[in-house]
């Protein structure tokens, strides 16, 4: 093994040279100049005179119907009454507008000054959770939020207790103490996704559901701190920022093996191209994969663009992708579906059993206060996707089924292992002898491919 | 002098540093599009003239990288390794070849700090600002990959001394 020091030249000295050889491969050139309609000021010309006048240069990206346009050149704004509101936004700055800016469609929505003014806050104590704007077009309802006042838990590369060496147990930070759903939109009961992150302004995040289906409706969220739980309920209007965006049917349907594929329509956003799709089978898992050639992707002009946001209610999906730039064909390389199995490893390394084509092996197992994890490798059986519905067996055949997933760590190998480390509670009085998966994900090769519509012009 | 002259000569090495960060093709486009655009539109705030563009060009495309990780982090559960495809972006020898795709192996967390440290001789502290971390979490990144490579690196060399 080469020394330490010698190592870490090589390192660097290894990757400064990988770098220096890099070659264009994309005309950047090209793409900005289509982005953009005359030249921005350069580094030789001077500012001009009146820069209230000047129109930034975002500005000129936007397909803004004539009047409008009209208007922001003459430096009137036309906005809907709300505008401006996310200057309203206390703390405005790069800590909320990064995590908005993340999301392609909120990003475009901000500079644009379409995002909804809310400021609807609850408080509890010393917590404030506190709705900084809401979204709402054509593709979904997203409501930014900010919670404040959230006692500190450790974060990541933070002092906390640390695992034993070589431990399969993990020590994920404690979850804060609050929740935010939306509980209906429209009068109708929905379901939600959301994001968040740890900034220095407390927890700031998202929480998104489906596009009101009329321009106008009602949003009633849930907000939970500790123990209480309050409902706020707010007007919005997807009519300013859903004129941006055009929902197109689609309506086509494919079936590869017995796993039918309808796509069923695509909305085109000024930041997305979102995909509205089902899978119809029973025991379907998920098309997710670690291999990025398997997954969804948006074919357009010899490019593709992978999913940033995809998220499911039932069978009906939604894939928010990058703008293709062109009228762009769906296609869903691979999924993967549940198969029935019933496979039992007793609680010995290197215990083995077969499936779709190759070897599971329990590599390893760990207990420990009220907690057990299993270090799964397998190889062979390209097929093979994942295990679920694990249970546990004790000497006299009394079965403990988990019901939830506490955590699961992969990896996929470059040689095609994969190693999978599920986590689960489990009470410290069972005591196992063997573990059992009575579920298997199975790879149903594709593709399914949709050439989409146009959007309409404006 | 022409923004997109400046750009031409830089771009390859931009692409590097994009793929090196993002372990992914259409991410690093996505990515570089953005800076290219984003360095087009605030070329008039440029101080230093044409030998600070390069570096400016790095620090905005390293911020449009780590918007993207961010967002990929959420989304993705987070291990330490990751699958690769080897041979898609060799380097100008073998050596740096091996050291590249030892580096593509590891997750995105610890691969952005160790490109960042090594291909770009940023000091932690500019390393945490840049990706809004903690010094402290840059710090134990670097030493688990640091800990990653050198055994990738030992079962390469046992490889290659069996042959």
């Amino acid at each position: 093994m080469i020394p330490k020091d010698d190592f870490d030249s090589r390192l660097s000295q290894g990757l400064k040279r990988w770098a220096e050889a890099g070659e264009p491969t994309i005309d950047l050139e090209a793409y900005v100049r289509a982005q953009t309609d005359s030249p921005c000021p350069n580094l030789a010309a001077e500012a001009p005179a009146d820069p209230v006048r000047r129109t930034p240069c975002w500005l000129r990206r936007l397909a803004l119907p004539a009047a409008a346009v009209l208007a922001m050149l003459l430096g009137v704004v036309t906005f809907p009454m709300w505008a401006g509101a996310a200057a309203e936004w206390p703390l405005v700055g790069p800590v909320v507008t990064e995590v908005v800016l993340k999301d392609a469609g909120l990003k475009w929505a901000y500079e644009n000054h379409l995002i909804q003014g809310s400021l609807a806050e609850v408080k509890e104590g010393d917590v404030t959770v506190r709705i900084l704007g809401v979204m709402a077009d054509t593709a979904r309802t997203t409501l930014v939020y900010q919670v404040v006042g959230l006692p500190a838990h450790p974060r990541d590369g933070e002092a906390r207790p640390i695992p034993g060496p070589g431990s399969l147990l993990q020590d994920p930070p404690a979850p804060p103490d609050v929740g935010i759903g939306i509980a209906k939109l429209g009068g109708q009961a929905a379901m939600s996704w959301q994001s968040y992150q740890e900034t220095s302004v407390g927890l700031v995040g998202t929480v998104s559901t489906l596009p009101l289906e009329t321009e106008k409706g009602t949003i009633e969220l849930k907000v939970r701190i500790g123990i209480r739980e309050s409902t706020l309920q707010m007007e919005i209007s997807r009519a300013e920022a859903g004129r941006f965006s055009s929902e197109v049917p689609v309506n086509q349907s494919q079936t590869v093996g017995d796993v039918t594929i309808t796509v069923k329509s695509v909305i085109y956003t000024p930041a997305e191209t979102v995909i509205k799709y089902q899978v119809k089978k029973p025991e379907y898992w998920g098309s997710y994969s670690w291999q990025p050639q398997e997954n969804h992707r948006l074919e357009c002009g010899g490019k593709s663009v992978y999913p940033g946001d995809s998220h499911g209610a039932g069978d009906d999906h939604m894939e928010a992708f990058p703008v293709a730039g062109c009228t762009p064909r769906f296609v869903v390389p691979m999924v993967v579906k549940g198969e029935p199995v019933h496979l039992v490893w007793p609680l010995t390394e290197g215990a083995t059993q077969q499936a779709a084509g190759g070897t599971i092996t329990l590599k390893s197992w760990e207990r420990q206060d009220g907690r057990i994890a299993f270090e799964f490798w397998s190889a062979g059986g390209d097929g093979f996707k994942g295990m679920d519905q694990l249970a546990v067996i004790d000497k006299d055949g009394q079965v403990y089924r988990f019901e939830h997933w506490k955590s699961e760590s992969a990896a996929d190998m470059p040689d095609g292992t994969k190693r999978r480390v599920p986590e689960f509670d489990l009470p410290t009085e069972f005591m196992p002898v063997a573990v059992q998966a009575d579920r298997i994900g199975v790879r149903l090769e594709g593709p399914w491919t949709f050439d989409l519509p146009a959007p309409p012009k404006r | 002098m022409d923004f997109f002259e400046l750009l031409r000569a830089h771009q390859g090495y931009l692409e590097r540093i994009a793929l090196a960060m993002l372990n992914n093709r259409a991410d690093a486009e996505d990515a570089l599009q953005d800076a290219a655009l984003a360095g087009y539109q605030h070329y008039s705030q440029l101080r230093g003239g044409p030998p600070a563009f390069g570096a400016w060009m790095r620090r905005i495309l390293i911020h449009r990288c780590r918007l993207i990780l961010d967002r990929r982090s959420r989304s993705f559960p987070v291990d330490e390794l990751a699958a690769y495809i080897p041979g898609e972006t060799p380097g100008p020898d073998a050596d740096s070849t091996e050291i590249w795709e030892m580096v593509a192996r590891l997750a995105d967390h610890l691969r952005s700090v160790v490109v960042l440290r090594y291909m770009l001789d940023m000091p932690q502290q500019e390393i945490a600002d840049a990706l809004a971390i903690p010094l402290g979490t840059v710090k134990s990144r670097l030493g688990k990959a640091l800990e990653l490579l050198r055994k990738m690196d030992a079962e390469g060399e046992e490889g290659r001394e069996a042959r």
